[in-house]
Protein backbone atom coordinates (compact mmCIF):
# COMPACT_ATOMS: atom_id res chain seq x y z
CA UNK A 1 0.00 0.00 0.00
CA UNK A 2 2.80 2.39 1.08
CA UNK A 3 3.90 1.99 -3.01
CA UNK A 4 0.51 3.36 -3.77
CA UNK A 5 1.52 6.51 -1.60
CA UNK A 6 4.76 6.77 -3.05
CA UNK A 7 3.48 6.73 -6.59
CA UNK A 8 0.78 9.56 -5.78
CA UNK A 9 3.38 11.75 -4.53
CA UNK A 10 6.08 10.75 -6.98
CA UNK A 11 3.70 12.67 -9.64
CA UNK A 12 3.90 15.73 -7.12
CA UNK A 13 7.34 16.06 -6.21
CA UNK A 14 10.78 14.26 -6.55
CA UNK A 15 11.24 10.79 -5.94
CA UNK A 16 13.72 11.07 -3.04
CA UNK A 17 11.59 13.32 -1.17
CA UNK A 18 8.08 11.11 -2.30
CA UNK A 19 9.81 8.37 -0.87
CA UNK A 20 11.49 9.96 2.18
CA UNK A 21 7.91 11.63 3.20
CA UNK A 22 6.16 7.94 2.71
CA UNK A 23 9.07 7.13 5.36
CA UNK A 24 8.28 9.73 7.28
CA UNK A 25 4.33 9.48 7.44
CA UNK A 26 5.09 5.62 7.68
CA UNK A 27 6.42 5.75 10.91
CA UNK A 28 4.32 8.12 12.27
CA UNK A 29 1.45 6.21 11.23
CA UNK A 30 2.35 3.88 13.45
CA UNK A 31 1.32 4.97 17.03
CA UNK A 32 -1.68 6.76 14.75
CA UNK A 33 -3.04 4.25 12.50
CA UNK A 34 -3.95 3.74 8.72
CA UNK A 35 -6.40 6.38 8.47
CA UNK A 36 -4.15 9.03 9.08
CA UNK A 37 -1.28 7.96 7.33
CA UNK A 38 -4.20 8.16 4.34
CA UNK A 39 -5.49 11.21 5.02
CA UNK A 40 -2.04 12.32 5.79
CA UNK A 41 -0.27 10.93 2.16
CA UNK A 42 -3.56 12.96 0.23
CA UNK A 43 -3.60 16.03 2.41
CA UNK A 44 0.52 16.21 1.60
CA UNK A 45 -0.28 15.45 -2.15
CA UNK A 46 -2.69 17.85 -2.32
CA UNK A 47 -0.45 20.71 -0.72
CA UNK A 48 2.31 20.18 -3.17
CA UNK A 49 0.17 19.71 -6.14
CA UNK A 50 -0.89 23.05 -5.48
CA UNK A 51 2.47 24.21 -4.58
CA UNK A 52 3.65 22.95 -7.94
CA UNK A 53 0.73 24.79 -9.88
CA UNK A 54 1.82 28.02 -8.46
CA UNK A 55 5.40 27.23 -9.22
CA UNK A 56 5.54 24.86 -12.07
CA UNK A 57 2.07 25.52 -14.23
CA UNK A 58 3.75 23.99 -17.37
CA UNK A 59 5.00 20.78 -15.48
CA UNK A 60 1.23 20.54 -13.63
CA UNK A 61 -0.34 21.03 -17.58
CA UNK A 62 1.57 18.39 -18.49
CA UNK A 63 0.61 16.04 -15.43
CA UNK A 64 -3.06 17.11 -16.28
CA UNK A 65 -2.99 15.83 -19.51
CA UNK A 66 -1.41 12.37 -18.27
CA UNK A 67 -4.13 12.18 -15.65
CA UNK A 68 -6.64 12.73 -18.58
CA UNK A 69 -5.46 10.22 -21.09
CA UNK A 70 -5.33 7.63 -18.13
CA UNK A 71 -8.72 8.19 -17.02
CA UNK A 72 -9.77 7.52 -21.03
CA UNK A 73 -7.49 4.22 -21.03
CA UNK A 74 -9.19 3.14 -17.58
CA UNK A 75 -12.79 4.05 -19.01
CA UNK A 76 -12.28 2.10 -22.31
CA UNK A 77 -11.00 -1.02 -19.93
CA UNK A 78 -14.02 -0.80 -18.03
CA UNK A 79 -16.24 -0.99 -20.97
CA UNK A 80 -14.87 -3.34 -22.65
CA UNK A 81 -15.13 -5.43 -19.50
CA UNK A 82 -18.19 -4.82 -18.90
CA UNK A 83 -19.40 -5.59 -22.62
CA UNK A 84 -18.00 -8.64 -22.80
CA UNK A 85 -19.52 -10.17 -19.24
CA UNK A 86 -22.85 -8.54 -20.16
CA UNK A 87 -22.60 -10.39 -23.63
CA UNK A 88 -21.64 -13.86 -22.48
CA UNK A 89 -24.17 -13.08 -19.73
CA UNK A 90 -26.74 -12.69 -22.55
CA UNK A 91 -25.56 -15.88 -24.69
CA UNK A 92 -25.94 -18.14 -21.28
CA UNK A 93 -29.53 -16.61 -20.24
CA UNK A 94 -31.00 -16.93 -23.70
CA UNK A 95 -29.34 -20.49 -23.76
CA UNK A 96 -30.90 -21.74 -21.17
CA UNK A 97 -34.58 -20.30 -22.38
CA UNK A 98 -34.49 -21.91 -25.13
CA UNK A 99 -34.36 -18.53 -27.50
CA UNK A 100 -31.57 -18.76 -29.48
CA UNK A 101 -28.00 -19.49 -28.83
CA UNK A 102 -25.41 -19.27 -31.99
CA UNK A 103 -28.35 -19.10 -34.36
CA UNK A 104 -29.29 -15.82 -33.07
CA UNK A 105 -25.27 -15.08 -33.96
CA UNK A 106 -25.02 -17.06 -37.34
CA UNK A 107 -21.19 -14.98 -38.42
CA UNK A 108 -20.18 -13.87 -35.10
CA UNK A 109 -19.41 -17.55 -33.60
CA UNK A 110 -19.52 -19.85 -36.74
CA UNK A 111 -17.65 -22.66 -35.30
CA UNK A 112 -20.48 -23.18 -32.74
CA UNK A 113 -23.41 -24.20 -35.62
CA UNK A 114 -21.99 -27.37 -35.63
CA UNK A 115 -21.73 -29.46 -32.41
CA UNK A 116 -23.35 -29.55 -28.89
CA UNK A 117 -25.92 -26.66 -30.38
CA UNK A 118 -27.31 -27.96 -32.94
CA UNK A 119 -28.23 -31.20 -31.03
CA UNK A 120 -31.14 -28.85 -28.76
CA UNK A 121 -34.46 -30.15 -29.48
CA UNK A 122 -35.80 -26.53 -30.66
CA UNK A 123 -33.30 -25.97 -33.29
CA UNK A 124 -35.55 -28.39 -35.86
CA UNK A 125 -38.36 -25.71 -35.67
CA UNK A 126 -37.79 -22.27 -34.16
CA UNK A 127 -34.78 -20.21 -35.28
CA UNK A 128 -34.45 -16.42 -35.36
CA UNK A 129 -31.55 -16.58 -37.48
CA UNK A 130 -34.35 -16.59 -41.17
CA UNK A 131 -35.67 -13.53 -39.43
CA UNK A 132 -39.20 -15.07 -38.94
CA UNK A 133 -39.61 -15.56 -35.15
CA UNK A 134 -41.88 -18.34 -35.20
CA UNK A 135 -43.70 -20.17 -32.28
CA UNK A 136 -41.84 -21.53 -29.24
CA UNK A 137 -41.69 -25.79 -30.01
CA UNK A 138 -43.50 -27.35 -27.03
CA UNK A 139 -40.79 -29.30 -25.93
CA UNK A 140 -38.28 -26.91 -25.48
CA UNK A 141 -40.54 -24.13 -23.58
CA UNK A 142 -40.32 -24.71 -19.66
CA UNK A 143 -42.87 -26.13 -17.96
CA UNK A 144 -44.11 -22.80 -16.56
CA UNK A 145 -44.53 -21.19 -19.86
CA UNK A 146 -46.97 -24.13 -21.91
CA UNK B 1 11.88 47.20 -2.25
CA UNK B 2 14.43 43.94 -1.39
CA UNK B 3 14.84 41.49 -4.01
CA UNK B 4 15.11 38.60 -1.02
CA UNK B 5 11.41 36.53 -0.07
CA UNK B 6 9.75 37.47 2.92
CA UNK B 7 9.51 34.60 5.05
CA UNK B 8 6.24 34.02 6.50
CA UNK B 9 5.38 33.60 10.41
CA UNK B 10 4.92 29.65 9.23
CA UNK B 11 8.25 29.86 7.21
CA UNK B 12 10.05 31.56 10.58
CA UNK B 13 8.86 28.61 12.90
CA UNK B 14 10.13 25.64 10.74
CA UNK B 15 13.58 27.02 10.16
CA UNK B 16 13.77 28.12 14.09
CA UNK B 17 12.51 23.92 14.75
CA UNK B 18 15.24 23.01 11.91
CA UNK B 19 18.03 24.81 13.88
CA UNK B 20 16.87 23.88 17.19
CA UNK B 21 17.35 20.09 16.12
CA UNK B 22 20.38 21.08 14.56
CA UNK B 23 22.13 17.64 12.19
CA UNK B 24 18.83 15.61 13.14
CA UNK B 25 16.34 17.41 11.64
CA UNK B 26 13.90 15.65 9.08
CA UNK B 27 10.07 15.90 8.99
CA UNK B 28 9.19 13.89 11.44
CA UNK B 29 11.53 15.46 14.22
CA UNK B 30 10.34 18.93 12.94
CA UNK B 31 7.03 18.62 13.19
CA UNK B 32 6.99 16.90 16.79
CA UNK B 33 9.61 20.05 17.73
CA UNK B 34 6.88 22.31 16.58
CA UNK B 35 4.34 20.59 18.19
CA UNK B 36 5.95 20.62 21.41
CA UNK B 37 6.95 24.26 21.24
CA UNK B 38 3.35 25.58 19.99
CA UNK B 39 1.19 22.76 20.91
CA UNK B 40 0.26 23.10 17.78
CA UNK B 41 1.56 20.22 14.79
CA UNK B 42 1.55 21.31 11.29
CA UNK B 43 -0.31 19.21 8.94
CA UNK B 44 2.39 17.23 7.23
CA UNK B 45 0.93 18.84 3.72
CA UNK B 46 1.82 22.34 5.26
CA UNK B 47 5.49 21.41 6.49
CA UNK B 48 6.41 19.07 3.10
CA UNK B 49 5.27 22.21 1.04
CA UNK B 50 6.96 24.67 3.45
CA UNK B 51 10.55 22.31 3.23
CA UNK B 52 9.97 22.49 -0.63
CA UNK B 53 9.74 26.32 -0.84
CA UNK B 54 12.41 27.05 1.50
CA UNK B 55 15.11 24.48 0.05
CA UNK B 56 14.29 26.04 -3.89
CA UNK B 57 14.77 29.50 -2.02
CA UNK B 58 18.33 28.07 -0.50
CA UNK B 59 17.33 28.89 3.19
CA UNK B 60 17.74 25.22 3.84
CA UNK B 61 19.84 22.38 2.45
CA UNK B 62 18.77 18.62 2.63
CA UNK B 63 20.82 15.21 2.48
CA UNK B 64 19.91 11.37 2.57
CA UNK B 65 20.27 9.31 5.31
CA UNK B 66 20.61 5.54 5.63
CA UNK B 67 17.37 3.59 4.78
CA UNK B 68 15.69 2.47 7.76
CA UNK B 69 13.40 -0.84 8.36
CA UNK B 70 10.93 0.80 10.14
CA UNK B 71 10.47 3.22 7.46
CA UNK B 72 9.76 0.47 4.93
CA UNK B 73 13.49 1.23 3.48
CA UNK B 74 13.36 4.40 2.90
CA UNK B 75 15.91 7.30 3.78
CA UNK B 76 15.20 9.87 5.83
CA UNK B 77 15.33 13.80 4.40
CA UNK B 78 17.36 15.49 6.56
CA UNK B 79 17.84 19.04 6.44
CA UNK B 80 20.10 22.09 7.89
CA UNK B 81 19.40 26.21 7.37
CA UNK B 82 22.40 27.53 5.43
CA UNK B 83 23.49 30.80 6.01
CA UNK B 84 21.12 32.30 3.88
CA UNK B 85 18.32 31.28 6.16
CA UNK B 86 19.88 32.46 8.90
CA UNK B 87 20.31 35.47 7.55
CA UNK B 88 17.04 35.57 5.97
CA UNK B 89 15.79 34.74 9.73
CA UNK B 90 17.36 37.17 11.19
CA UNK B 91 15.93 40.24 8.90
CA UNK B 92 12.78 38.83 9.66
CA UNK B 93 12.79 38.84 13.76
CA UNK B 94 14.60 42.81 13.18
CA UNK B 95 11.25 43.32 10.89
CA UNK B 96 9.08 41.77 13.86
CA UNK B 97 10.61 44.09 16.29
CA UNK B 98 9.87 46.65 14.63
CA UNK B 99 5.99 46.26 14.90
CA UNK B 100 5.75 46.82 18.83
CA UNK B 101 7.25 49.98 18.53
CA UNK B 102 5.58 52.80 20.08
CA UNK B 103 3.07 50.58 21.65
CA UNK B 104 2.83 50.85 24.83
CA UNK B 105 2.41 54.78 24.13
CA UNK B 106 -0.33 53.96 21.59
CA UNK B 107 -2.03 51.72 24.13
CA UNK B 108 -2.01 54.54 26.98
CA UNK B 109 -3.39 57.29 24.43
CA UNK B 110 -6.21 54.43 23.85
CA UNK B 111 -7.05 53.56 27.69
Amino acid sequence: MSRIAEWLLESVTTRERAASTVGDLRETAATRGEAWFWASVLGAAGALLWRGMVAEPRRMLGLAFRGLLMTFVVQLGITTIVFVISAARALLVATSMGLGGPEAFPTAVPGLRDGAWNARPWRASFSWADGSPGALPAASCPRAWR
Amino acid sequence: MSETPVLSEFEQVVLFAIMRLGAYASGVTIRGEIGARTDREPAPGALYTALDRLEDQGFITSRLGDAISQRGDRAKHYVQVSATGVEAVKRAQRRCRRHPAGWHAALSRIQ
